[in-house]
């Protein structure tokens, strides 16, 4: 399931990688979420992208970006390691990397609903979603439960994802990274 | 029935229905942080409605992006206006613009349609 490289190092050489196009680490909120989107539209924008590449870059980050902002932890531990987002562009996709503390109790509920969005094809997914949507009520965070179905069936590709420790008792760092083609057939 | 505006901002659509040209329109980017309250007025409109008989309307849709949470809100305003169409009150047409190129977009609309019997249209623009 994990990959045993640390994923902070990991996240410290896409950093220093001169095609991120957006890297940020800290707290995240709506305003901060809509910050990162509206420099991120800008800046693809003006890099002459496919419109639709874009929207789904667009669409993709929001996902990726809230689904932090709702399940950020507020206990005393979140000094421990800050969430990040990191956007990097390949030479025939886009990659993108979200990090965040998550705690020990929904790792298995969290890795349960990815796997089981990976091990799906397109129709199966679109089934998978529409019966999630039906049967959905929105959380107290104002989740609908769908993030990572969403996500799966837009980019078409696989979601990567680890869990790593950290110093902490009760949390592990867990990285969601997606890839988002140049080329959408 | 009063008209309901609601201006636009960068994560919540334009709202406008109106009584008068008894046009329902909801256009833009749709994703708010809290979608239970944004949509509330929105659905006590709805429910208005359905007790207010007063014709045919057009519920028409451009909205260019909105994330799941938004996803399951509008369900909910569909369902309640299969509802209104269904009840005898007033009548409802779905008329939902797309991005031609967005086949993302194509698809969810696509989506919907399978799921409310209220007349329907789909348009490539």
């Amino acid at each position: 399931m994990a990959p045993m490289e640390n994923p902070l190092k990991q996240i410290h050489s896409i950093m220093n990688d001169e095609n991120a196009v957006l890297i940020y680490s800290g707290e995240f909120n709506q305003e901060i979420v809509k910050s990162m989107l509206n420099y991120t539209e800008g800046k693809l924008e003006s890099s002459g992208i496919d419109d639709l590449v874009r929207k789904k870059i667009f669409n993709v980050m929001v996902e990726q970006l809230q689904n932090i902002t709702k399940h950020q932890y507020t206990d005393d531990e979140k000094s421990v390691v800050q969430p990040c987002f990191v956007l990097i562009e390949q030479e025939n996709y886009y990659n993108l990397v979200t990090g965040n503390p998550i705690h020990v109790d929904t790792i298995q509920m969290v890795s349960d609903r990815i796997n089981q969005v990976n091990s799906l094809n397109a129709d199966e997914l679109k089934d998978l979603y529409k019966q999630a949507r039906l049967n959905s009520r929105i959380s107290e965070v104002g989740g609908a439960g769908l993030g990572f179905i969403d996500v799966a069936r837009k980019t078409e590709n696989k979601l990567d994802f680890g869990f790593y420790d950290i110093d902490s008792a009760n949390y592990k760092y867990f990285t969601l990274k997606t890839q988002i083609n140049k080329i959408i057939e | 029935m009063e008209h309901l505006v609601i201006a636009k901002t960068d994560d919540t659509p334009e709202i406008d229905f109106n009584p008068g040209t008894k046009e329902m329109k909801i256009s833009g980017r749709s994703l708010p942080e809290d979608v239970t309250t944004f949509y509330a007025p929105v659905l006590e409109w709805l429910d208005e409605l359905e007790e207010t008989p007063s014709g045919a309307y057009k519920f028409i849709v451009n909205l260019e992006y909105f994330n799941t949470a938004s996803s399951k809100l509008i369900l909910d305003i569909l369902m309640r206006l299969e509802d209104i169409h269904t009840g005898g009150n007033n009548t409802i047409e779905i008329i939902w613009n797309y991005d031609k190129r967005d086949t993302d977009m194509e698809e969810a609309a696509e989506e919907y349609s399978e799921l409310v019997e209220v007349p329907f249209q789909i348009v490539g623009i």
